[in-house]
């Protein structure tokens, strides 16, 4: 039994895909939805499962294609985040035979499947999984250095393996010890999942983490890039928390707030907690945004927003983050850059031991602080006398 | 054409009725699995929709009793808010020929069912 599967995110095929063949069924797989359709043409399939928002050619054209121009009744099934009632009325007009909508679990989608065109007889059936397809596609930038020791492996594999749509890039930043063996050997047979992107030189967690997300944000089936301490400081089910606000919400950035609170566990060191509080007044001077947490390392952004960000070199090498919005203040204005910016509680925050950052670091960032708001500054006046420049030259 | 449907909330079964009775189905209602098989032998639908989660009897003890005991092929179509992938997978085990998770619209429902009608009208 033949099926062929088009959606234009590589990471909600492979899956699905790895699972059908493994209950027997010819899989091909295909991004783009012209080719998708000479596929059609050429694999004579027993059963077409087809996204519905693509560029090009969306999926309920290739419906049309099939049934009003092919004039052929192979079944087709739906596979679509977009939950408009006309789409999915639309859709059943056109003939379709089911409308499966993300998320769902492979184990829903073959059951549907197996309904709709039955299954091969297999003399090995294997296990169920439980395995969700999502609506969206995430990048995950993880900074590393000197991580050999203490590189979670273990979570972070076992993370991508349940949960479809996460694609990580661990940013190998010029590590003294093994960190990138370790790399390679926790992305070897996943390496349509995980990135390892190599500096060879130590340029600091600023910069591994920007040359990350703009190495992330080549890749087009992502909808979302972030960061996130190696540590799992903020752990990956917590992350997709923030990624369930931002795909639910036209925030362009939500941001992992440390705040400790009943029904959350955070933990801090009380030295750091001092230190915070005095940092937090300056920023919040700086940005003239109410943030109550800029620096934590748990970060999503809308793929809109990243070359904004994170097109030039920072500053600073410990508060980026505020770098960040700083950027984004600059360039939409400081009500819209508000409108955008959401600050997420986290449910989790634990301060693992070994982490890089001492209290005498942290009196350091006070420092980095004023050079932020002089050279943002005198950017705002450089742009002002630029415009004023321009306005005389006119 | 002839229309159970089983829910164990009132509000969730009037709408329905009233969208389907307006489209011209005879449409019986029912908030009691148990009565729900007693209007399965009296009503003899063309069609059932039921609920899941359902008190005395839930929505796949109704479904298995159906297929299995009194050998029914009446095309059943879940409505449920139970997203639970193994109560779904379950579903499609004992035969149910959709499984809707609420919300959704009365349009949907009423493209499903008559996408099911023509299915079952071709094979």
């Amino acid at each position: 039994m033949k099926i062929l599967a088009i959606d234009d995110q590589q990471l909600v095929l492979l899956p699905l895909q790895k699972r059908l063949a493994q209950l027997g069924y010819e899989v091909k797989i295909e991004t783009n939805s012209l080719k998708g359709i000479e596929l059609f043409n050429s694999f004579d399939p027993d059963l077409v499962i087809v996204d519905v928002n693509m560029p090009i050619v969306s999926g309920l054209e290739i419906v049309k294609y099939i049934r009003e121009i092919k004039k052929n009744q192979t079944p087709i099934m739906v596979l679509s985040g977009n939950t408009n009632d006309n789409t999915i009325t639309e859709g059943f007009e056109l003939g379709i035979d089911d409308y499966m909508k993300k998320p769902l679990s492979l184990n829903e989608i073959c059951a549907r499947v197996k309904r709709l065109i039955g299954a091969p007889e297999l003399e090995d059936a294997t296990e169920n999984s439980d395995v969700m397809i999502q609506e969206r596609c995430v990048g995950v930038v993880i900074p590393c250095y000197n991580e050999e020791e203490r590189l979670l492996s273990k979570e972070f594999t076992a993370y991508i393996d349940k949960n479809s749509g996460y694609h990580l890039c661990f940013v190998n930043d010029g590590s003294k010890d093994e960190t990138l063996k370790v790399l390679f050997a926790l992305q070897k047979g996943r390496e349509d999942f995980i990135t390892v992107y190599d500096c060879e030189k130590n340029g600091g967690k600023a910069e591994a983490v920007r040359l990350g997300m703009l190495h992330m944000a080549k890749k087009e089936d992502l909808d979302y890039i972030g960061f996130l301490d190696a540590d799992l400081s903020t752990d990956l089910a917590d992350f997709d928390d923030l990624v369930k606000t931002i795909e639910n919400s036209d925030f362009k950035i939500v941001s992992g707030s440390r705040i400790a609170r009943m029904g959350a566990n955070i933990t801090k060191e009380s030295a750091r907690k001092i230190i915070s509080l005095t940092i937090n007044f300056i920023i919040r001077k700086i940005l003239s945004m109410d943030f109550k947490d800029t620096q934590c390392g748990a970060k999503i952004f809308h793929k809109d927003v990243i070359e904004i960000a994170f097109n030039k070199t920072f500053v600073t090498q410990w508060i980026f983050d505020v770098e960040i919005f700083k950027r984004m203040t600059h360039h939409f204005g400081l009500k819209s850059a508000k409108a955008m910016l959401c600050e997420q509680p986290l449910k989790r925050w634990i301060h693992a031991d070994g982490s890089k950052l001492s209290m005498k670091d942290s009196i350091k960032i006070i420092g980095q602080l004023g050079q932020i708001a002089w050279v943002y500054r005198s950017k705002k006046s450089k742009n002002k006398a630029a415009a004023a420049t321009e306005l005389n030259l006119a | 054409m002839r229309v159970l449907a089983i829910d164990d909330e009132q509000l969730v079964l009037l709408p329905l009725q009233k969208k389907l009775e307006e489209l011209g189905y005879k449409v019986c209602i029912t908030i009691d699995a148990i009565k729900g098989i007693e209007l399965y032998d009296t009503f003899k639908p063309d069609l059932i929709i039921v609920d899941i989660n359902m008190p005395k009897l839930s929505g796949i003890e109704f479904i298995k009793h159906l297929r299995t005991i009194k050998k029914s092929s009446t095309p059943i179509m879940v409505f449920s808010g139970n997203t639970s992938a193994d109560i779904i997978t379950e579903g499609f085990k004992f035969g149910i020929n959709d499984y809707m998770i609420k919300p959704l619209s009365l349009n949907e429902i009423y493209a499903r069912i008559k996408r099911l009608n023509i299915y079952f009208q071709t094979y």
